[in-house]
């Protein structure tokens, strides 16, 4: 199986098999574009570490089916925030890793992986209080009393649901 | 440091800790790029992204700026885009009110109607008050001002929906009067006494008697330029329009088969004279004649529409069309403006009962005493499903965007996918035939057996009763937070009106505020 080598912005080296670095549409452009190459891959928005942590994501989905042509309104509609196991197990990390997981997701267009990171976030806000959101995210609240009563009339909710 | 830590007290540790872990948090609906912050308040339902909103004003104008989650979740609820709607959307953006918060106002007033209707902990006010009628309340209408019933009495009531009072009685009717409807502060009324009168509510006078039905006045329509909709199937060139070419019409369906259409009189016309029924003519000849000659001296009346056989019992009308569903088993559809019969819709084995239009798929359905309900194209006139599962009489169909629902004698309800006439619920629990019923995208009110019961549509579930251990209920209406009935009670006749609102106090019953 043939092999691609990544460099990340900490100049550090990682070969893994193509399959897996495919998973990467960049990348997997790239490679489309560029055909077999021997030099590594420069990554300069990537740090090693999580680079490393997007690998061990990339290397367990390597089988997976690209299933990036669903009706994105269906997918909003379900309202499905499920992750699955193993997933769940790799995005418990700092909020400080979840960031970069998410960004370099982003960058990198691992549509998957960046939902993953969007769905964690909206679990982390969801069912929470404004407080408790500003506690989870070290958030200061910057409303005068006045505005913070205005805003809490426009988003009353009756009920728990 | 390893080594510094491993040294120190608890306490310090903790107090390290406390500082250090503010610097792995991250603000990340401020920080991130607002494509991906768009993707995780997709994610969010409907209460969190109210939570989030109050967090801080980074996040408030984020989620004040997404339209989309609002949107998604007016769908994914199937909630309706009503006229009130349209009105507070116009309101607002003259207030310069954004997009984005309109379309989020709109979904939590859908979702805290819902709720409150839904919500069994949630209970109404009730104003109940006497009413004068005699045997039967024939038809009801009502508005956060006013509550409007018939009886076999003759006369048109009006009462307070607020207090209960009476506010006005439109007397002239020589017998009972079986449909009404009114606009603004123009109300038309249908009698046995064969006249089609129109009154100012305001005044209580009756400005115009229309005269050419020869029996019983049992279903009329008026229709307005106010109750046209765009049509939103462009798959086949639309039956229905988006304009009227009458302007302001009325159509009246009788005992006689006859349909008749008018023109809306305004309220500022001068009242036109009155034009007794010529009893002088000897022959039949003479008689037509004079029929004619009435009607020609009559500038509201523009035509009558033939071709039923027997009584028209129901109308439906969008722009243009008109749907009826008479005794003689067939359905109707007719061009208003030229009177013209588009299709004789045949299939029912017996008398048709209920019609209506649904506008969205350019259709009617119709119903009646054969049990079955069938939908028709109005486009080619011919019978797309026959909706089948009542085992009596359906005496009353209504339509509200996708959910088609039907009340029938054999004590159920039934709750229809509009578009394949798929039966979806049906709601089980009245005893004897239903009455009378509403429904909306959340829920289906009705009557048997002198319980008023409240359904959820979209899981079929009996809810609550809102009313029980009544003689009968004759009509209910709802609309917005308010629902009234019209009840016989003690073997007497009231209004009860209950009242979901916020504001809506501690039940009180008023015992004769008429008086």
């Amino acid at each position: 199986m043939s092999k691609v080598k990544l460099l990340s912005s900490d100049n550090e080296e990682f070969t893994v098999d193509r399959i897996v670095a495919e998973k990467s549409i960049l990348i997997k452009n790239m490679l489309e574009d560029m055909g077999e190459m021997n030099v590594p891959i420069p990554l300069p928005n990537v740090s090693s570490n999580v680079l490393r942590k997007i690998i061990e994501w990339c290397e367990h989905h390597k089988n997976d089916l690209y299933t990036g042509n669903e009706d994105e309104t269906e997918i909003r509609l379900k309202k499905s925030t499920d992750i699955d196991e193993w997933d769940q197990k790799f995005i418990s990390v700092d909020q400080e890793m979840l960031f970069e997981i998410i960004l370099a997701s982003n960058y990198l267009d691992i549509k998957p992986l960046l939902d993953t990171g969007c769905k964690t976030i909206a679990n982390m806000i969801r069912g929470k209080s404004p407080e408790d959101i500003r506690k989870t995210f070290n958030i200061p609240n910057d409303f005068t009393p006045e505005e913070e009563e205005q805003i809490r009339k426009e988003n009353e909710w009756a009920e728990d649901r | 440091i390893f080594h510094f830590l491993q040294n120190s007290h608890k306490h310090t540790i903790q107090e390290i800790s406390s500082l250090l872990n503010p610097l792995f948090q991250r603000d990340f609906l401020a920080l991130l790029p607002q494509e991906i912050c768009r993707l995780i308040i997709n994610y969010l339902d409907a209460s969190s992204l109210c939570m989030a909103a109050q967090v801080s004003r980074r996040w408030n104008t984020l989620l004040n700026c997404s339209r989309e989650p609002w949107e998604n979740l007016f769908r994914a609820d199937a909630f309706h885009w009503e006229r009130k709607d349209e009105e507070l959307r116009q309101k607002w953006l003259q207030q310069s009110v954004s997009p984005c918060t309109i379309m989020k106002r709109i979904y939590l007033r859908h979702h805290r109607l819902r709720h409150k209707w839904l919500d069994k902990n949630t209970k109404p006010s009730v104003l109940s008050f006497p009413i004068q009628a005699n045997n039967v309340i024939t038809a009801l209408q009502f508005d956060f001002e006013k509550v409007v019933v018939t009886s076999d009495d003759y006369v048109i009531h009006i009462y307070s929906t607020k207090t209960g009072k009476l506010l006005q009685r439109l007397e002239g009717h020589e017998d009972e009067v079986w449909a009404f409807q009114y606009v603004g502060n123009t109300l038309v009324s249908g009698s046995s006494d064969k006249t089609v009168r129109v009154w100012n509510m305001e005044t209580g006078e009756c400005k115009q008697v229309f005269y050419g039905h020869t029996s019983v006045i049992r279903c009329l329509r008026i229709v307005t330029n106010d109750d046209l909709h765009p049509t939103l199937n462009d798959e086949n060139t639309p039956v229905i329009t988006n304009s009227l070419p009458l302007n302001s019409y009325i159509v009246t369906g009788s005992r006689d088969s006859t349909i008749r259409v008018w023109k809306l009189p305004d309220l500022t016309d001068p009242t036109i004279p009155a034009q007794q029924e010529t009893t002088a003519a000897n022959t039949e000849e003479a008689a037509a004649s004079a029929a004619v000659d009435r009607d020609n001296s009559n500038p509201y009346y523009i035509r009558t529409l033939r071709g039923h056989a027997l009584t028209v019992r129901d109308i439906a009308c969008a722009g243009d069309i008109v749907v009826s569903g008479s005794y003689d088993g067939t359905v109707r559809v007719w061009q208003a403006s030229t009177g013209e019969c588009l299709h004789v819709l045949r299939g029912h084995v017996d008398r048709v009962y209920s019609v209506i239009i649904d506008e969205t798929r350019q259709r009617c359905i119709s119903a009646g005493v054969d049990a079955c309900i069938r939908i028709w194209s109005l486009i080619t006139g011919e019978c797309l499903h026959v909706l089948s599962g009542h085992t009596s009489l359906v005496c009353q169909v209504s339509l509200t965007q996708d959910i088609l629902v039907s009340g029938s004698t054999d004590a159920t309800l039934r709750v229809w996918d509009a578009e394949t006439g798929k039966c979806k619920h049906v709601l089980k629990g009245h005893l004897r035939h239903v009455t009378c019923f509403q429904h909306d995208e959340s829920k289906v009110i009705s009557s048997s057996d002198g319980t008023l019961k409240l359904w959820d549509v979209r899981t079929g579930t009996f809810v609550r009763d809102l009313l029980s251990d009544l003689q009968l209920i004759f009509q209910v209406k709802f609309v917005e937070y308010k629902c009234v009935a019209a009840i016989l009670r003690n073997n007497r006749m009231y209004l009860d009106i209950l009242d979901f609102s916020d504001n809506a106090t501690s039940p009180r019953i008023t015992s004769d505020v008429t008086a």
